[in-house]
């Protein structure tokens, strides 16, 4: 894969910006919200919406429409995944609290209305705060961590067999990496040399207690998953045409292939790494002085 | 308006930590959330952060008591019942440890969406041979109810409060005894959990007009050995079941079985979850969209007093999601 152009750079810086204001705007609005996990992985998200994932046109209406049910035998109701369009590649996002970053980048990537972080994140809307199935650009219910890489695995099996084209992303957090069902999957996909198949680590270090080092550490994570038999790459999660490249190389590679994405999920706001510090960061409920800053803050990122 | 406690599940276990030694608390990555962080600032040696690997850890609970030490497991409710059921079923039920769960976030006390709303917990718990359930409905119960299951030499799995928390009841919590709240036999509502409150309010408004409306609150859902309450049950004309599940599952089908097996002619209605899966909201929206608001427990129990009900609904759905202070944070 070529590396980024200097114009495809400042796309991606302004739809990773963008990623940044709206999630913060859910926010504000909210009183609160995940917003270091759109921090994390702002870039990540840009770059894999505009210039790795070939994912085709939305099948989806921008302004989506109200939650009727959820799936019932014969009708699988609203899929989020049609947001995303019919590929060949698609991508599942399997921790659902990094939902608002991802319809955050819909919205950045003109697959969603603006408004409709407003309007569809509301009772009865299907912009959950944990995304289901039903939500824009969800494609497992997955608020329940380490359960969508093993649907991600069992998609990439089943194209590999019908012999479809495109590949299988899936975003995973590092957290999922404490759930025993997350080396089932892996052991899994190297089992059956799913070429087809690309995770992505978001390696953030942060769980709900706080710093993955003080809850539970998972160790080094590379050396781990090179252990299991997976093509791993690493890189910083900010660094716009490094992780470029890096994401080309797992696009490109010809084994089930790993990127860990180190993040720092305050990136972007001021007085979230103070968070960082207190252990505070899985949902970030605004003080009224931190509503003031990000208000500011915000601000300045669309006059960007 | 009763008062209302705030995390009185914070202090009740700290305070079991020091009276009995052998507790030790195992949490995954949710221990502020559930209110195991004072146990874990006075107790640092005996808390366990597990991360999130919820299958090990409860295996892991029945190793801990197998040596002798009193595991309490501090989650939400999905964690600790459906996540690990295997490792529930066949290390701690089949064995009958001595070890507790304690599940939060019950039903649709959460916005989080189905991943996060045990509407089936106490199915799979009451399921279970060797399981004691008990279920809470307030700030006392969140209070006494491990004192009340400490001499359980098996597994117990709490159906527990967190947060702001109503205190309803005076007296502690008694493993086997239900609490008459309001007297009367013509028709008896049944309710368990977080709907007492709402399931108190509304009994007491068509009381004033309909007198011989009772309402009892169930919290021992396994055994249902409480024969006192089985026999106003079996004798009521009308029995109203309210509960915060899958009614299929729930304490309603555990009514059914009772009085069905005792013979009794009262009719039944059930206020609950049906046969569906859920989505999230505000609970106010949720109660109303699944059919657990007040005015659906209005509307069974003036349907079981032959009353036409105003159809129209009282609980106006729809908020911003993620507002309720406290509530989001953890999830």
């Amino acid at each position: 894969m070529a590396s980024l152009s200097p114009q495809a750079h400042t796309d991606v810086r302004r739809v990773a910006a963008q990623i940044r204001g709206y999630a913060a705007q859910w926010a504000l609005r909210a009183n609160g919200g995940y917003l270091a996990q759109a921090c994390g992985t702002a870039e990540l998200f840009a770059l894999l919406h505009t210039q790795i994932l070939n994912l085709g046109p939305s099948r989806a209406p921008r302004t989506p429409p109200r939650f009727s049910s959820t799936p019932s035998l014969g009708d699988p109701g609203v899929r989020g995944e049609d947001w995303l369009g019919d590929g060949p590649d698609t991508l599942i996002v399997s921790p659902a609290h990094y939902a608002t970053a991802h319809y955050a980048t819909l919205v950045a990537t003109d697959r969603l209305d603006a408004q409709a972080l407003s309007d569809h994140s509301t009772d009865g809307g299907l912009l959950e705060m944990i995304g289901a199935e039903h939500s824009p650009g969800m494609a497992v219910t997955s608020g329940s961590l380490g359960i969508a890489l093993g649907v991600a695995v069992g998609r990439a099996i089943a194209r590999q067999q019908q012999g479809k084209p495109g590949l299988v992303w899936v975003l995973i957090s590092d957290g999922e990496l404490q759930e025993g069902s997350t080396w089932e999957a892996l052991q899994l996909a190297v089992a059956k040399g799913l070429d087809n198949l690309r995770i992505v680590v978001d390696r953030n270090n942060m769980q709900v207690d706080g710093q993955m080092t003080s809850v539970l550490p998972v160790g080094d994570v590379g050396a781990k998953l090179r252990a299991f038999g997976l093509d791993v790459h690493e890189h910083d999660a900010h660094d716009i045409d490094g992780l470029h490249d890096a994401l080309g190389q797992v696009a490109d590679s010809d084994q089930p292939a790993v990127l860990i994405s180190h993040s720092r999920p305050w990136t972007g706001f001021s007085f979230l790494e103070a968070r960082w510090h207190d252990q505070k960061l899985h949902f970030v409920r605004l003080t009224p002085e931190e509503k003031e800053l990000l208000e500011k803050e915000v601000e300045a990122l669309w006059q960007r | 308006m009763a008062e209302v406690i705030s995390k009185p599940f914070y202090q009740a276990l700290r305070d079991h930590g020091a009276k009995h030694p052998e507790v030790t608390v195992v949490t995954n990555d949710l221990t502020a959330s559930c209110e195991a962080d004072g146990f874990r600032d006075a107790f640092p040696d005996r808390h366990v952060s597990a991360g999130m690997a919820e299958q090990a850890l409860v295996a892991a609970l029945s190793g801990m008591a197998h040596e002798g030490l009193y595991p309490i497991y501090t989650s939400f409710a999905v964690f600790c019942t459906r996540r690990p059921y295997e490792q529930v079923a066949l290390t701690l039920a089949y064995p009958a440890k001595k070890a507790t769960l304690v599940g939060f976030l019950p039903g649709l006390t959460t916005p989080g969406g189905v991943t996060h709303q045990a509407v089936d917990d106490i199915g799979l718990m009451t399921g279970l041979p060797n399981m004691t359930v008990i279920e809470a409905a307030d700030a006392t119960d969140m209070e006494s109810v491990l004192d009340a299951v400490y001499d359980v030499q098996g597994p117990v799995y709490i159906r527990g409060l967190r947060g702001e928390v109503p205190r309803l009841f005076d007296e502690p919590l008694r493993r086997g005894h239900h609490r008459t709240l309001r007297e009367g036999s013509e028709v008896i509502v049944l309710v368990s959990g977080h709907l007492t409150s709402s399931a108190m309010a509304v009994v007491d408004e068509i009381r004033v007009d309909y007198p011989d409306v009772g309402l009892l609150n169930v919290s021992t859902l396994k055994p249902f050995d409480d024969e006192e309450l089985i026999a106003k049950l079996t004798s009521a004309r009308h029995v109203i079941t309210v509960e915060n599940h899958w009614v299929a599952s729930g304490m309603g089908r555990i009514v059914a079985g009772v009085l069905s097996e005792r013979r009794s002619s009262a009719q039944l209605r059930h206020v609950g979850v049906g046969d569906t899966f859920t989505h999230g909201g505000t609970a106010a929206y949720l109660e109303d969209f699944y059919g657990l608001s007040s005015a659906h427990i209005r509307r069974a129990v003036l349907e079981a007093l032959g009353v036409q009900s105003e159809g129209s609904s009282d609980v106006g759905g729809g908020g911003v999601v993620g507002l309720t202070e406290g509530v989001a944070e953890g999830l």
